[in-house]
């Protein structure tokens, strides 16, 4: 455990140090890395550990970020610290707050009908938020701008969201080498052997859910943070829900780097590679999704495992 | 050794030659440029509006760069350069790529459509200090921050169908029952409500009002509520989809009433195609007509403009070219009065007082940035013959109202 | 009274909307077990397809519907086999369902480069007759809609139980390794039943067309519509995509007319969460074949 947690905080420590020689362009493709890694990774916890494939993770991240923005009162003065963790932390509140509410019922469904679940769940609530006009959802709300003054703003929300990604990595490793994390896998492999073996597997799953909730929620807000007003529209989309999965398969299923990495990819591909060829962006991705999935169906980690293996071979036998 | 050098020097320096030799030069290249950045929608969403819009600004900046050789600011020839990338309606995407321009250096921005698109960015380059003139984004929210660099081309969403129910005081005999139905979103709603306070302002009777989702298949509670209230006018401030929906179903289901009006529709060809005999009659605003008998700086009238528009685009002309147009216009105006291309507070003071006629209309802003509602209201048009013809105010009317509109059981 | 009764109507006629389109989604989900994510392109296209035959080539949907649906039949059957069952094979359970999302995604990018998102709609020239009950008022369109879909789903079911290709896709459905050991060929009965879910789909979407504005993005929707009426009604039974059709069709009508237009989709998914909740296998559905 000590090992791969030095590798990591000296990936962090640079990763940090980055945006003191990068442009300001540059240190916002970061940050929209480390935002899509993130969110993939959460997705991850319940779908990659559990094999429970939520299709409407983005209902956590749009009640994460209205949580912040409607929270607005809680942490509007004060320090920008406060006001970080204020924000972040009334989102992780309610986002776990709601899947604690909904978790029971939703996860007694197995397979393809938890997945539509979480799908309904998502359009139910997006379409509450800007039905109700106490949400402000189909207004919009602004989010004041909580950068330090002095700060680049674009920086601050590069390190808050490498921060935060340090967490949920951080809380993946943990997860993976507790019960819990063991537990989730019985439930993957098999979930009523597990339930006959003894594993508690609803207060597992419950579990899960509810971590990740909270962490989708606390990039939710900080999405929301960096956008400095938001709409239903622009929180509560499809499209986030399933960005969340295809850089979770594109990176590879098996490990919790998978996400990470391909969201990292993704994410250089569609906003630096793609940024001029506009028009096709939407057929490309549909494109890598398919070939990924026939092709390299354990992501590129898969992908790189193999090569590795091959080239192993090739060297014992020239 | 040293031969094999020199001969690949030598090549390496004749290769460089003839790069430079070829490459292409396009029509004012040698001027410096001035640049105008962005996003806007190409894909997604809103791709056909952002296509419009997108073809607007190129077309003024093709006209200054070879039909008049140049804009001259300061004494010296610039070309202007209309650089801007597709956003694919997505906000977090939209800040992104805005940032590489904002980095690039680029001083003078044009505007995304839609205001969550719009306000986003409009916080960025409010930080940066340099000026955005947009027709894409007309939430009150984007007016209501204290922003001075922002600039919009007509009137804040409350306001800008103003015109629309003062275009209802001049019918003879006068109406007297409305329904207004909005779409729930940052623009339709304000205007929507907007509309209401107005139509109780000016004595008309509100009967009721309906607010619908942005994803609708069928209004049979609006034609129910007709059918049973009977009103004269039925308001719609909804999405180009909700209006072609709504009048489709009233019209299949004889809803009869005396005027229907809807904000968005009935500008594209392809709403009156799709009604047909149909569309006769139906009214709904808009910023810009090529019908407008305005001068303008660049291109002497609005009719040259639309004359230049037709012979060098493929996009069909509609109001969005025209608001589009109506910000390269500003941009120049104020320009030249400067005298500099990179003074940006200069040249935001400089629009922040402007007052002029172009081929737009009169552009002056008010205090927060936003259209006049008086100077840049829009008009009023109505389908007539297949086509849109602007029937208020007075003084840019191409016909009379059709007023009472044939009811739909009788066609 | 009559309000009421307008507004069942409306409801009903609207529902028979929903139902054509869930029909062809209905039958892959309920014999192959996929929820198929491009079944909203296959009604949308279907949709621009007859606005091809109908603007460009002055022909009438309705007469060019068969051959859409063969066009359907034709690109579902041939994606399912060199597409999905590649996919399948390699054993990730979310792969089929990814690979049809990323079909979709290519899809309506296609369809927004060629035909642009600008909202386009199909008004033949019977499209605005109008007919008249007493105080009712019924859409020509939509009733000429329902009454073609109610005929394309019966026939639907009755191919599904008399022909002998309709056998064999129960067969396959009830037990693959079964159906195999008879001489089967499943991977054929797979696209074909994947061919036959999206020439309904595209069917579907000749309809939509003539009755709805539409644009590139609404596939997702109607894809979601058809999981609603799929999850009220029963998979697999066409009988439950007509009746769950129906009922969210009147649902959505009676919401908008007594509660508010806004609040009609929210209480479309709600409907849908809840059936999940306490009963996923739909009214006609049968559970045994949910817990697979």
């Amino acid at each position: 455990m000590l090992r791969p947690l030095l590798l990591l905080l000296a990936a962090t420590v640079l990763l940090a140090l980055l945006p003191l020689v990068l442009g300001p362009f540059h240190v916002r493709v970061g940050l929209s890395m480390f935002l899509s890694a993130g969110l993939a990774l959460s997705w991850y916890i319940l779908g990659g550990f559990a094999a429970y494939y939520s299709f409407g993770h983005t209902v956590f991240i749009g009640i994460g970020a209205f949580a912040a923005a409607l929270s607005r009162d809680l942490w509007v003065s004060g320090h920008w610290a406060g006001q970080l963790l204020l924000g972040v932390g009334s989102a992780a509140c309610v986002s776990a707050a709601v899947a604690a509410l909904i978790a029971w019922p939703i996860l007694r469904l197995r397979g393809h009908y938890f997945t539509i679940a979480m799908l309904a769940v998502a359009l139910v609530c997006a379409e509450a938020v800007s039905a109700f006009p106490v949400f402000q959802g189909a207004m919009g709300v602004s989010l004041p701008n909580i950068a330090p003054p002095g700060m680049r703003v674009e920086r601050f929300y590069y390190w808050a969201a490498l921060a935060l990604l340090l967490v949920t990595v951080v809380i993946a490793m943990l997860i993976a080498r507790a019960r819990l994390g063991y537990g989730l896998y019985a439930i993957r492999e098999d979930e009523d052997a597990a339930m006959m073996l003894g594993v508690p597997t609803t207060r597992l799953k419950i579990t899960a859910f509810i971590i990740s909730a909270a962490l989708t929620g606390s990039f939710g807000a900080l999405y929301a943070f960096n956008l400095g007003y938001i709409t239903t529209d622009s929180v509560f989309r499809g499209a986030l829900s399933l960005e969340m999965i295809v850089h979770a398969l594109v990176g590879g299923m098996g490990s919790i780097f998978g996400p990470i990495i391909g969201a990292v990819a993704m994410t250089a591909l569609t906003k630096v590679a793609l940024a001029d060829m506009l028009e096709y962006h939407l057929a490309i991705t549909g494109l890598v999704v398919i070939v990924v999935v026939i092709a390299a169906p354990e992501g590129l980690i898969g992908v790189v495992g193999r090569w590795r293996r091959n080239r192993r071979h090739r060297g014992r036998n020239p | 050794m040293s031969i094999s050098i020199t001969r690949r020097r030598s090549l390496e320096l004749i290769g460089a030659a003839g790069a430079v030799a070829v490459a292409p030069r396009v029509g004012a290249q040698a001027l410096p440029a001035i640049t105008f950045g962005g996003t806007i929608p190409f894909s997604g969403r809103w791709a056909e509006i952002g296509q419009s819009v997108h073809a607007g600004y190129t077309t003024v900046a093709k006209y200054v760069n070879e039909v008049l050789g140049g804009l001259e600011v300061g004494g010296r020839r610039y070309r202007l350069d209309i650089k801007m990338v597709d956003d694919a309606s997505d906000p977090q995407r939209g800040i992104t790529l805005l940032q590489r321009q904002l980095d690039d250096g680029v001083s003078l921005f044009l505007g995304t459509y839609s205001t969550p698109m719009v306000l986003p960015q409009a916080a960025m380059t409010e930080r940066a200090r340099r000026p955005m003139v947009q027709a894409g984004g007309g939430g009150d929210a984007i007016f209501t921050q204290g922003y001075r660099y922002i600039f919009g081309m007509y009137p804040r969403a409350s306001r800008s169908a103003f015109p629309a129910v003062d275009s209802m005081t001049v019918l003879n005999p006068r109406p007297q029952s409305f329904i207004v139905v909005y779409t729930n979103d940052p623009f339709s709603k304000p205007q929507g409500l907007g509309v209401m306070a107005r139509l109780r302002e000016r004595g008309f009777n509100v009967v009721d009002s309906f607010e619908l989702p942005f994803q609708l298949q069928d209004i049979s509670a609006v034609l129910t509520a007709v059918r049973d209230k009977k009103p004269d006018v039925v308001m719609c401030l909804t999405s180009d989809q909700n209006s072609l929906l709504i009048a489709r179903q009233m019209a299949q289901n004889r809803a009869d009433v005396k005027m229907l009006f809807t904000s968005l529709g009935p500008q594209t060809p392809s709403f009156r195609q799709g009604l047909g005999k149909f569309a006769e009659g139906i009214s709904c605003i808009s910023t810009w007509s090529p019908s407008f008998p305005y001068k303008d700086p660049i291109f002497g009238t609005t009719q040259k403009f639309a004359e230049y528009y037709q012979a060098n685009n493929t996009v069909p002309l509609i109001y969005h070219q025209g608001t589009a147009a109506g910000c390269i216009v500003a941009y120049t105006s104020v320009l030249r009065a400067v005298g500099k291309i990179d003074d940006t507070e200069a040249i935001r003071d400089g629009l922040a007082r402007i007052d002029i006629e172009s081929l737009y209309g009169r552009i002056k802003f008010t205090p927060e940035g936003d259209g006049d509602p008086v100077l840049m209201g829009s008009a009023v048009t109505q389908v007539q013959g297949g086509d849109l013809k602007v029937i208020f105010p007075a003084a840019l009317k191409e016909a009379n109202p059709i007023w009472p509109m044939t009811a739909w059981s009788q066609r | 009274m009559s309000t009421f009764i307008q507004t069942v109507v409306n409801g009903v006629l609207f529902g028979g909307i929903l139902s054509i389109a869930a029909v062809g989604f209905s039958l892959i989900f309920g014999v192959m077990n996929v929820i198929n994510l491009a079944h909203g392109v296959f009604v949308i296209g279907g949709a621009y397809a007859a606005l091809v035959a109908w603007s460009t080539l002055g022909i009438d949907p309705l007469l060019a519907l068969p051959v859409i649906m063969a066009l359907g039949y034709v690109l579902g059957s041939q994606f399912q086999r060199h597409v999905m069952q590649p996919a399948v094979r390699r054993g990730n359970p979310v792969a089929a369902l990814l690979v049809t999302f990323g079909f979709a995604l290519v899809v309506v990018n296609l369809l927004t480069v060629w035909f642009s998102s600008a909202v386009r709609n199909i008004s033949p020239s019977y499209a605005f007759v109008n007919l008249r009950l007493g105080d009712l008022s019924i859409d020509a369109v939509r009733l000429v809609c329902f009454g073609i879909g109610l005929v394309m789903i019966a026939a639907l079911s009755l191919f599904m139980r008399r022909s002998r290709l309709g056998r064999v896709i129960r067969a396959t459905a009830q037990s693959e390794l079964g159906a195999r050991l008879c001489g089967v060929d499943s991977k054929g009965v797979y696209a074909a039943t994947f061919g036959v879910g999206s020439a309904f789909g595209a069917a579907s979407g000749v309809l939509i067309g003539m009755m709805l504005p539409f644009t590139p993005a609404e596939e997702t929707l109607w894809t979601v519509y058809a999981f609603i009426v799929v999850t009220l009604g029963g998979v697999g039974s066409p009988a439950g995509a007509m009746l769950g059709g129906v009922l969210m069709g009147v649902a959505a009508t009676l919401t908008q007319t007594y509660l508010g237009a806004v609040y009609t989709n929210m209480v479309m998914f709600l409907i849908l969460l809840l059936m999940l909740l306490v009963r996923p296998h739909g009214i006609l559905g049968s559970a045994f074949r949910a817990s697979r």
